[in-house]
């Protein structure tokens, strides 16, 4: 039995291995990962408003190649964040902030070339090892969700959200507040239980729930415009004329850099497939570890080569386990997921346990696409950085303007409505305010994208125990998911009460 | 910046939220709550409006008298103005005249967000950004739309 379960995973690997190396597949994985460096590179324009901004093409390409070129997008991101933090010591991503600590005193060092190499290869060394543990782990994972059913669902879904909010940030209850919210508008439109509209006001556009691109794309990507247009100035390139000779670390470079590399790759692995931290956190806790672990901690903010090596490592492994929950259980972990897992649920794909076994050519076409994927980026950071180089200078009163029209364009071509248009009128608008007022937009997405889903289970698992409220205690496995939610809770509240700084919320000022 | 004592950006977050909650409690009071065994549509969102109110407390009696006190600022005043004034030429355009002329009108506006804008300097970016959208999603990705409708 085992050893059939066995053969027929090689064979679904190598359904995997067709897809993926399919020259359409390869094109748009292409695309995605150069694209995903480009925004990377860019300053002031962000992962979430540039997913968004091509989820439109997901619904006229084929559903593989269009996920393929999302996620592209994602991972390729983390490659190019790190070298507008190491030239510019301005962060192309969040993820990458902390890489400018020690990648920019190296760049002013003379040293940029080599950070920028170390970087690329630990940002690789990182991915495949993430990717590696999402092929392995994503399996029997999914084995288990099996057996799941709603309360099970409902659960995990209620410890992603809280775990999205309560995680990362000093603001608790702002974060609590955004994921209710999100999941409120989530539930605006046409109950399917009972037939009858919900909070539509009127709007017959309305019924078939929120246009979610254009929330999405007004959330982010207005106020990332209406913030730097004007303000983002362009910057004199450094290193024109960087070589490829200049970028080689250094044999002492290589022996401080793999500890490191490994270390961030492991703490990466681990947090990105928690739901509520990724990237971010696992660099940051990466490079804490360093500078403790180092036997220099004094040259730490100064150009220690560990200080990058570490952290770019950890944010790459942790992109690729972020893909566990979100394709093993179908629970994305951030904003970010939700939307790729949306578009895939847009494509009348369900992700989770069945995606594994009923479609393995898009679970292992896209696993083996990111293989592909991040080799490509190798090529593209290493010997074409000159490139990205010249990005840095292209002015953002160029770019501006064609951000502001992409997203009118991509949020008009879902539906041909003008209402929409206007959602993403409103909704920059919104996020404009939420942006003054520290209030976290990514936690109102994940919440919209999830709330639908998370009252479906609820009222099933509720009609199923017959309305009593123990069915999720009673359930070994809902049990704990929500012994969890309430470990969580206590944490936060805890927190509150000794006034603690919660895990580094220096973040919230980076992102 | 305080107010009795809790930071002003937190009372305002805090009131906006509770009058979205209970914008969610009222829209959603006609709505059939049902029973635990057999909820109704009404259930989860009446909820969820209770939970909203709630949590603006929390943000304003807790996080707002507790944390920091932040001061919001605006970094660019001429961006607030022209990027949604683009984004609205862009609605009220699109269908009646067709992308060309409304990308163009959309692009010309959004430059006007620059500071250093000039007028020569933002046509010629509106021009070749009608001329891309029109070859990216008119021709290539086959978007239905007239490339311009007089």
């Amino acid at each position: 039995m085992a050893l059939v379960g066995f053969e027929s995973l090689l064979v679904d690997i190598g359904t995997g291995i067709a897809t993926a190396v399919s020259a359409d597949n390869l094109l748009f994985c292409l695309i995605g990962v150069t694209f995903g460096t480009f925004i990377g590179v860019l300053p002031g324009v962000g992962v979430l408003s540039t997913v968004a901004m091509l989820m439109p093409l997901t619904f006229r390409l084929d559903p593989t190649g269009a996920i393929i070129m999302l996620a592209g997008i994602y991972y390729g991101a983390a490659y190019g964040g790190s070298t507008a933090s190491i030239l510019l010591n301005l962060p192309g991503t969040a993820q990458t902030a902390v890489t400018c600590l020690d990648g920019h005193p190296m760049a002013k060092q003379g040293r940029g070339g080599v950070a920028l190499f170390m970087t690329t290869i630990a940002s690789f060394v990182g991915s495949i090892a993430g990717m590696i543990i999402l092929g392995a782990f994503a399996v029997p994972l999914a084995a288990i969700a099996f057996s799941f059913r709603a309360p099970e669902y409902f659960a995990l879904m209620l410890m992603g959200l809280l775990g999205a909010a309560l995680m990362s940030t000093e603001a608790p209850f702002k974060s609590l507040a955004m994921t209710a919210l999100g999941v409120s508008l989530g539930l605006i439109g046409l109950d399917v239980n009972s037939g009858v509209v919900r909070m539509a006001f009127g709007v017959q556009q309305f019924y078939d729930g929120l246009p979610l691109i254009a929330i999405a794309l007004g959330l982010f990507g207005l106020p990332e415009v209406m913030r730097s247009a004007g303000s983002l100035s362009p910057v004199a390139a450094s290193m024109r004329n960087v070589k490829l000779r200049d970028m080689l670390p250094t044999r002492e470079d290589w022996r401080r850099s793999w500890g490191a590399i490994l270390r961030g790759t492991g703490i990466g692995a681990f947090f990105g497939a928690l739901p509520g931290t990724g990237g971010t956190i696992a660099s940051f806790i990466s490079y804490a570890v360093e500078r403790r672990a180092s036997r220099h901690p004094e040259q730490f903010g100064h150009g220690a080569i560990e200080g990058i090596a570490g952290p770019e490592a950890a944010n790459n492994s942790a992109v690729q386990t972020a893909f566990i929950p979100t394709l093993a259980l179908g629970i994305p972990g951030d904003a970010v997921m939700a939307l790729i897992l949306a578009a895939l649920m847009i494509n009348g794909i369900q992700p989770g346990p069945e995606l594994i076994s009923g479609r393995p050519d898009m679970f292992w076409g896209l696993i083996v696409s990111f293989l592909i994927g991040n080799v490509m980026l190798v090529i593209v950071n290493i010997p074409l950085i000159r490139i990205w180089v010249a990005v840095l200078t292209i002015p953002y009163s160029i770019l501006f303007p064609a951000i502001v029209i992409f997203m009118c364009i991509g949020t008009y071509s879902v539906n041909y409505a003008i209402v929409d248009v206007i959602v993403l009128l409103v909704s920059g608008v919104v996020g404009y305010a939420m942006f003054l007022l520290r209030l976290p937009p990514a936690q109102l997405i994940l919440g919209l994208i999830l709330g639908p889903l998370i009252e479906e289970h609820f009222r099933r698992a509720m009609q199923l125990a017959r309305g009593d409220f123990l069915v999720f205690f009673q359930r070994p496995i809902s049990a704990f998911f929500l012994t969890f939610c309430l470990l969580m809770i206590a944490w936060t509240l805890y927190g509150l009460v000794r006034g603690r700084r919660p895990l580094l919320a220096e973040q919230d000022d980076l992102a | 910046m305080r107010f009795l004592g809790i930071s002003v950006t937190d009372l305002v977050a805090g009131l906006l939220i509770a009058t979205i909650g209970l914008v969610v409690l009222i829209s959603s009071w006609p709505l059939h709550m049902g029973t635990a065994r057999s909820m109704g549509p009404g259930f989860v969102p009446i909820w969820l409006g209770i939970i909203l109110v709630l949590l603006a407390a929390g943000i304003i009696f807790i996080e707002g008298l507790r944390g920091p006190a932040h001061v919001a600022t605006i970094p660019a005043v001429r961006p607030l103005i022209f990027i949604p004034a683009a984004v609205i030429v862009f609605a009220l355009t699109i269908q009646r005249f067709g992308l060309l002329p409304s990308v163009f009108a959309t692009a010309f506006i959004s430059t006007l967000a620059d500071p250093a804008s000039k007028v020569w300097r933002s046509a010629f970016i509106a021009v070749v950004l009608a001329v891309m959208s029109y070859l990216v999603f008119g021709y290539g990705l086959g978007l239905q739309v007239r490339a311009w409708r007089w």
